[in-house]
């Protein structure tokens, strides 16, 4: 038995890995292969990433650049959209591209007319704007980057740096092309940065119209580039699952969240460079949280942080049901005080506490008192629902093996740590880690037997866990995703 | 909890004896041991893979046992990735394309999601970058297609290629 006569399931598995120009090449291979390409599966997903359906061409001033070959879009489009389930697009600084891409899109629909939709199976469009960034060097002239402003009104100004959103053409083929789809389930639209205020409702009165029955998940983040309440999210009545800006969300918006969505459980409020930290009053939250007792409903909230984000988020307060808090970016450090916040704030409902993402390696080093080895104990003694704790910084084998004793006495499932962080010490006999009842000799004595060395330590948080369980090398730490 | 272990016999006779929470990552493993509750002295034949690839497929799993368990997957946003194969996994894999071949086969009758993921996606590897004569080449496939039919299938989906 050879590879021609690999099961076609298999041979679709591989050919979805592939670009298709390689797919091309394998349907030359061999008759079995030749039918495979054929399959409907393979051609489930379209990634439009700037290169696709692209050629290189001499451009006199600006060099080499990829320019749209839509000849071929036009040939790939009758042969095998039927088949499209979701379609990405990336951002790509080649906006022209994007457009055409489109624009050659949007024409295949009119083509079909409403009656004879060209995509019967796509349930998921991505967008992502590829924001421009220029850095302002000059610190002695302020006034120049008020001028600027007035230049490039569509520029959105932080600090140094300056953020082009979009608008224009560029929104109105968008706007155009979100028209003639029908009927989505998931849809992501990020990166806009809408400035103008005319322009705000773009796209998503354009999804209301066609797809607002039947949308479960949306992904709306950094809209607009200042601080713009999205209520229109609020009349997508079957969603299942948000993901928004602070920045696009107040206390109206969460209330008709509340209200209107009945079918609401995830709520991410997600958080990058280009997001305004936003707070909102307390006592929104405890409306929220009487609206959902009554409906018998709960929300799963999760404070995500992104990017190249390097401010805490605004925590919400109790009883906001905040489940899992995640700072997925190398950029911010572990800060001691906003354990304490959550373990204050969310002790009830607290379930993923993670920093993903391994930072640097270019340490300074912290004192005891400095690390966070006390709050991240202190964490698991008090939220009695945690099941995933990844840690990446830097800590002690012993507080290692207190986070895994005090977590299997509740629910702590999924410890990630991060080996390089991980120092062998053991500072209890100097800091008290538990005022009460097991700061006995017995616990000290594990503590000194297992934390000498590496080995020990995992043998002894697996015996805990009840299955084998070991630290992570960066790369293995870098693919986990909670 | 280690030590435990099961007899699990090859389509060339040898019998290995595997702890069962390396046995258990496969799938179909698991569901006969607990569905159909057989009891642990009791052989289980595995009629689909012969010794050696057993080994690998144990050599893998052994290696992986200790994996940190992924949470249940959610459907959003997952995209397929092709290049993040383990420095591990890809030592692993440096075998000629008929073992590779039976990984894959393996893996898909144990049903053990990881190693078939790693071992297709090191077969898309592979391909990316060959012509389809390479390819048949690589992977030792005998071209079945008239000069007709192989003139029209070049021609029928000339617009996946960059001209």
């Amino acid at each position: 038995m050879g590879w021609e006569e690999l099961p076609t399931i298999l041979l679709e598995e591989i050919f979805s890995l592939l670009p298709i120009r390689y797919r091309y090449y394998c349907s030359q291979v061999c008759q079995s292969w030749y039918r495979t390409f054929h399959s409907p599966f393979i051609w489930q997903t379209f990634i439009f990433d700037g290169n696709i359906f692209t050629r290189r061409k001499f451009n006199l001033f600006r060099g080499y650049e990829r320019i749209l070959n839509s000849y071929r879009v036009q040939l790939y489009l009758p042969r095998k959209s039927q088949y499209l389930k979701q379609l990405i697009i990336k951002p790509i600084p080649e906006y022209h591209n994007m457009c055409d891409f489109l624009n050659i899109l949007t024409t295949f629909f009119h083509y079909y007319g409403s009656d004879n939709y060209p995509f019967p199976h796509l349930e998921e469009f991505s967008f992502t704007f590829y924001v421009l960034v220029s850095i302002d060097d000059d610190t002695n002239n302020q006034g120049n980057i008020v001028n600027a402003y007035y230049q490039h009104p569509n520029a959105f100004i932080r600090g140094k740096k300056r953020y082009y959103g979009t608008g224009g053409i560029i929104l109105q083929t968008l706007r155009r092309f979100i028209s003639s789809l029908h009927c989505l389930k998931r849809f992501h639209l990020n990166n806009l940065l809408l400035e103008s205020d005319s322009d705000i409702g773009a796209c998503l009165n354009e999804l209301l119209e066609n797809s607002s029955e039947t949308l479960e998940y949306l992904e709306i983040l950094n809209y607009s580039s200042h601080i713009v309440p999205l209520y229109i999210v609020g009349l997508f009545s079957n969603l299942y699952s948000i993901s928004i800006s602070s920045h696009s969300l107040n206390d109206d918006v969460l209330l008709l969240f509340a209200n209107h969505l009945i079918h609401l459980h995830k709520l991410n409020i997600i958080q990058d460079e280009l997001t305004i930290p936003c707070r909102y009053s307390d006592s929104v939250w405890t409306e929220i949280d009487i609206i959902l007792q009554e409906n018998r409903r709960e929300w799963y909230i999760r404070m995500i942080t992104k990017g190249k984000c390097k401010n805490e988020p605004f925590w919400p307060n109790n009883p906001a049901q905040v489940r899992a808090i995640i700072y997925d970016t190398s950029l911010i450090k572990l800060v001691q005080t906003s354990i304490y916040t959550c373990m204050e704030q969310y002790s009830k409902t607290l379930e993923i506490y993670a920093h993903l993402k391994s930072m640097c390696r270019v340490y300074i080093p912290r004192s005891f008192l400095e690390r966070g080895d006390m709050a991240y104990i202190g964490l698991v003694k008090t939220t009695q629902y945690l099941h995933t704790l990844a840690i990446r910084e830097r800590i002690s084998t012993a507080t290692c093996l207190l986070i895994a004793y005090y977590g299997t006495k509740h629910n702590l499932k999924y410890f990630y740590l991060r080996r390089n962080c991980v120092i062998l010490r053991n500072e209890y006999r100097q800091y008290i880690f538990n005022e009460f009842d097991d700061n006995n000799e017995q616990m000290h004595i594990w503590l000194e037997k297992n934390c000498r060395q590496y080995n020990n330590v995992e043998d002894a948080v697996s015996l805990l866990f009840g299955r084998r369980w070991k630290m992570l090398s960066d790369w293995e730490y870098n693919q986990i995703h909670v | 909890m280690a030590g435990h272990k099961i007899k699990l016999q090859s389509n060339d006779g040898d019998i290995f004896d595997v702890e069962v929470e390396i046995a258990k990552l496969s799938i179909t493993i698991k569901t006969m041991l607990e569905d159909l509750s057989m009891n642990e002295e009791e052989i289980i034949p595995l009629p689909n893979i012969n010794s050696a690839i057993f080994k690998k497929v144990i050599q893998w799993t052994t290696h992986h046992k200790d994996d940190p368990p992924l949470p249940p997957e959610d459907d959003e946003n997952r995209e397929k990735n092709t290049n993040d194969i383990s420095s591990w996994d890809q030592e692993f894999l440096k075998v000629d394309q008929g073992t590779l071949f039976e990984l894959i086969l393996a893996a898909n009758y144990l049903d053990i999601k990881g190693l078939l993921d790693v071992t297709c996606t090191s077969v898309a590897n592979m391909i990316k970058g060959k012509t389809s004569e390479e390819i048949r080449q690589t992977f030792n496939i005998k071209n079945d297609f008239t000069p007709q039919e192989e003139e029209q299938i070049k021609k029928e989906n000339e617009w996946c290629e960059n001209k």
